[in-house]
């Protein structure tokens, strides 16, 4: 089937039209068999329709999909793409929380049949997610509510890849990387470029723009709907996607030095002032002896590691010892690394915004002013004026655009996101506390976001940061680098390149995962 | 600018294995299974003839059209919705068997078909329109009872001797409810669980979205949860007809909150797909046999409603209590 083409896609001329906005304007594009291309653009500018348009789940207006040298308008919907050999991974993940890992398997998996269809879809799964994400640590029993969303996005890149009825030929990832940690994501890369050399091809959408341009062969750049320009990735930086992006000069006007892993000063960098202590954790050293880390007040704090390294729980922990009004101290709290105490209370925001964060039935203003209604309140009752003043003040603050009338859901991914920090921060906690707040949201958005944050801590809130893109620590005072559940280093925010994260995460030893956090949610 | 080191699965502490077999065994059926097992227990301890197969029949017969009625529920709540109709549903079947197949089974078996049919509609109506299940079950239960009193305005009828020897049909070595209990529950649970159309309709509850994406008809799948819904309903409705000889269309008008209760008890979740074939039928007998005990027990008629509930709550919030246990040990 497919000997005839060189070309696994070719998209000509398409164009989607959403209501008064063109979403996708005249739009073509080629992806040739075995390659591995990647889409940027910021979000919005239309890389999430093209490529439903090109798996056939929405229609475009005009234009021509061919994949596999078979020619379809692009004007009509596929019920079933994979039956092409089109597999997608969507940006919301779409696994079902109810099942167990090897029967979600057999869902992607339509060639597991007969009486052993549990194992032989979970053997097929296991085959790939072994070489993609070696030391995943998923077992076939566990059920998809109890895992990560790390896990959850390793499942689902794994289950684009298997040897199904029909074997993959394209396959489209949008943000596949977004919850992954570097290696990872570097193991997940290595699978792709092996599938791509069988013939497999790939077209990847990702805002970590390092990715593409060391793995791929080629980016398109799209901006306002239009593929703008395709650039080899070799010759490629991210200065010039940035720039075809139409993004100039939004970078952190915070640079850091550019300092390779053995250039770190110190693994022990300490309080960047000498203001009040509001977090403290403690840990056992080597010795028997208790090592303590405090955080003061205005600092930006970033919680690093690999994935799945205790950063989260220690988070969580932070979350859970902080008080429920300002300046007050609750007994400290325990887990199995740290003991932690807090002083004042805290606002947590959080990556995961479809299922932790927004309320998807409400309208922009009530889901920023929600956190804050008990202080916007006379008698029990909410003072409009005083909502619609505090839902003004961040709208301006944080620039969004459109009406704080509109639904939540209308907005943009990353601008929900900026609405979910907003609510945060508008309760004006002393601790704010973020896990991975910029997943999947586009360069310019992160750059208002770590603007936000230096606004925040200035003003004296403390703020501690979990992410799992080890580019953005620059933007944090002081780094805490987590393995195997305990803080192992501390570095200056200055110091916090990829490269010295990774290297002091993988220090020592012991670089086996342990499952920490995928038990959690 | 990254390494890539060979990860190695993490070395498994045998505690740690012993905590995980303990996670899988301690299923959602679990708890309701062993609250079943207690009630009965103590039933037996306050009158040892509940044990004889007289007494099983005794105690256990008015409960499997309550059976058949919660896994109908089951269905429904393991596509995410809620059956506020199945009470007037059971009904209407009962007064067709008792009034129209007497007089002309074959119409009787055709106007059966129909309302398997018209839960099929129902079906793809709350699948394509995206209708909320509650209100158009609602709606359509008063259809149920409307057309069972225009059928059957007073309680009366007679159901075919057929039925009533078939629905009472109790052989000397095996009580006939203990077959009837585990024919069903096996063949339920082996389809709902361990085929593969079973994980698909399970997960077409949890994330339709998910399930279209692999290439199902999610369509397809709401109306198969809402056709075995019906067809559970047709057989609580066909075992009432048996053991009551006659029709009446308030018959299971109870029906409906018990179901729902069944079914929670049981183990499933209003979440959608979360639901267990063992852990519902479980949940039946939990919520059936509670009011014979306390019965038993000499608890007065005016305060057995309120025991009642009580118990239940206390069921579900041990098991919010198991939940929470099972988490903290995987988080260590």
């Amino acid at each position: 089937m497919s000997d005839q083409s060189p070309d696994t896609l070719v998209v000509q001329g398409v164009s989607k039209r959403f209501g008064s906005t063109l979403a996708v304007n005249d739009a073509s594009f080629t992806v040739r068999r075995g390659e591995l291309i990647g889409i940027a653009g910021h979000n919005g500018a239309g890389k999430s329709t093209i490529l439903k348009v090109v798996n056939g789940t929405i229609a475009g207006d005009s234009g021509t999909v061919t994949v596999n040298g078979i020619a379809r308008s692009a004007d009509t919907t596929v019920a079933h793409p994979e039956k092409l050999g089109v597999r997608t991974v969507y940006q919301e993940l779409s696994l079902c929380a109810s099942l167990r890992v090897d029967e979600t398997a057999a869902i992607f998996d339509h060639s597991a049949r007969g009486l052993s269809w549990r194992s032989t879809a979970w053997h097929n799964l296991r085959t790939v997610l072994d070489e993609m994400f070696p030391g995943h640590g998923i077992r076939k029993d566990a059920k998809i509510s109890e895992l990560s969303i790390a896990r959850r996005q390793m499942i689902e890149c794994a289950s684009t890849m298997i040897d199904s009825t029909v074997r993959p030929a394209l396959v489209i990832l949008d943000e596949p990387t977004s919850s992954l940690d570097a290696a990872s994501t570097a193991s997940f890369y290595a699978y792709l470029k092996k599938r791509a050399a069988e013939g497999v091809s790939v077209i990847i959408t990702t805002h970590r723009l390092h990715e593409m341009i060391d793995n791929l062969s080629r980016i398109y750049v799209m901006r306002d709907g239009q593929v703008l320009s395709e650039q080899r990735a070799e010759g490629a930086t991210k200065e010039s996607i940035v720039t075809a992006m139409g993004l100039a000069a939004h970078e952190s006007s915070r640079v850091a030095p550019i300092a390779d892993s053995s250039t770190v000063t110190t693994t022990d960098a300490r309080p960047t002032t000498a203001s009040e202590v509001i977090v403290r954790l403690e840990q056992p050293g080597d010795d028997g002896a208790s090592e303590v880390f405090e955080i003061r007040k205005g600092e930006i704090i970033g919680f690093a590691g690999l994935e799945g390294h205790g950063q989260l729980l220690a988070l969580e922990a932070v979350y859970r010892a902080s008080a429920r009004r300002s300046g007050a101290v609750r007994a400290p709290r325990r887990t199995a690394h740290h003991a932690v105490s807090v002083t004042g209370d805290s606002a947590y925001v959080s990556g995961d915004r479809g299922v932790r964060g927004i309320f998807p039935l409400w309208d922009v203003a009530t889901n920023i002013s929600f956190s804050s209604l008990g202080k916007l309140t006379a008698g029990g009752l909410v003072k409009p004026k005083a909502e619609a003043a505090l839902v003004h003040e961040w709208y301006s603050r944080l620039g969004i655009k459109g009406q704080s009338t509109d639904p939540i859901t209308s907005l943009s991914g990353g601008t929900q996101q900026k609405a979910l920090m907003a609510r945060a921060m508008a309760v004006g906690s002393d601790l704010l506390l973020l896990e991975d707040p910029t997943r999947g949201v586009d360069q310019a958005t992160k750059s208002e976001v770590y603007e936000l944050l230096r606004g925040q801590a200035a003003e004296g809130q403390t703020i501690v940061w979990y992410s799992t893109e080890n580019e953005e620590l620059r933007n944090c005072d002081r780094v805490f680098v987590f393995r195997v559940g305990k803080i192992v280093a501390t570095i200056t925010g200055a110091d916090a390149t990829e490269d010295a994260v990774i290297a002091l995460s993988f220090g020592g030893q012991d670089v086996a995962p342990i499952d920490l956090e995928g038990a959690v949610r | 600018m990254t390494t890539t080191q060979p990860v190695t699965e993490p070395p498994r502490s045998l505690g740690q294995a012993a905590r995980e077999r303990l996670g899988t065994a301690f299923g959602p059926w679990f708890l309701p299974t062993l609250a079943a097992v207690i009630i009965f227990g103590l039933m037996v301890a306050l009158r040892p003839l509940v044990a004889s197969p007289t007494g099983l029949n005794l105690v256990l017969a008015p409960l499997i059209p309550l059976i058949f009625a919660v896994l109908a529920q089951m269905f429904i709540i393991a596509a995410g919705d809620i059956d506020l109709g199945i009470g007037s549903f059971i009904g209407l079947a009962n007064v067709v068997i008792a009034v129209i197949i007497p007089d002309s089974p074959v119409a009787g078996i055709l106007f059966l078909i129909g309302m398997v049919v018209a839960y099929a509609a129902m079906g793809v109506l709350i699948a394509v329109r995206g209708l909320p299940s509650i209100v158009v079950t609602l709606g359509m239960s008063f259809v149920w009872l409307g057309v069972a009193i225009l059928i059957l305005p007073t309680p009366g009828g007679v159901v075919p001797e057929g039925i009533v020897s078939f629905v009472r049909f109790n052989p000397q070595v095996v009580p006939g409810v203990i077959i009837v209990l585990t024919v069903v529950t096996v063949a339920v649970a082996l389809f709902l669980s361990r085929s593969k159309y079973g994980a698909v309709l399970r997960g077409s509850g949890s994330n339709a979205e998910g399930v279209r994406r692999a290439g199902w008809s999610v369509i397809r799948a709401k109306v198969s949860l809402y056709v075995l819904a019906a067809v559970f309903g047709l057989l609580s409705g066909l075992y009432l007809s048996g053991q009551t000889g006659g029709g009446d269309p308030y018959i299971a008008q109870s029906y409906v909150l018990l179901s729902i209760a069944g079914v929670i008890v049981g183990g499933g979740s209003f979440k959608g797909g979360e639901v267990s074939a063992v852990g519902a039928v479980a949940g039946a007998l939990v919520v059936g046999l509670l009011g014979s005990l306390l019965q038993f027990i000499g608890v007065q008629s005016s305060f057995q409603a309120a025991a009642q509930g009580l118990v239940l709550v206390l069921v579900l919030v041990l098991r919010a209590l198991v939940n929470w246990i099972q988490k903290v040990r995987r988080t260590l």
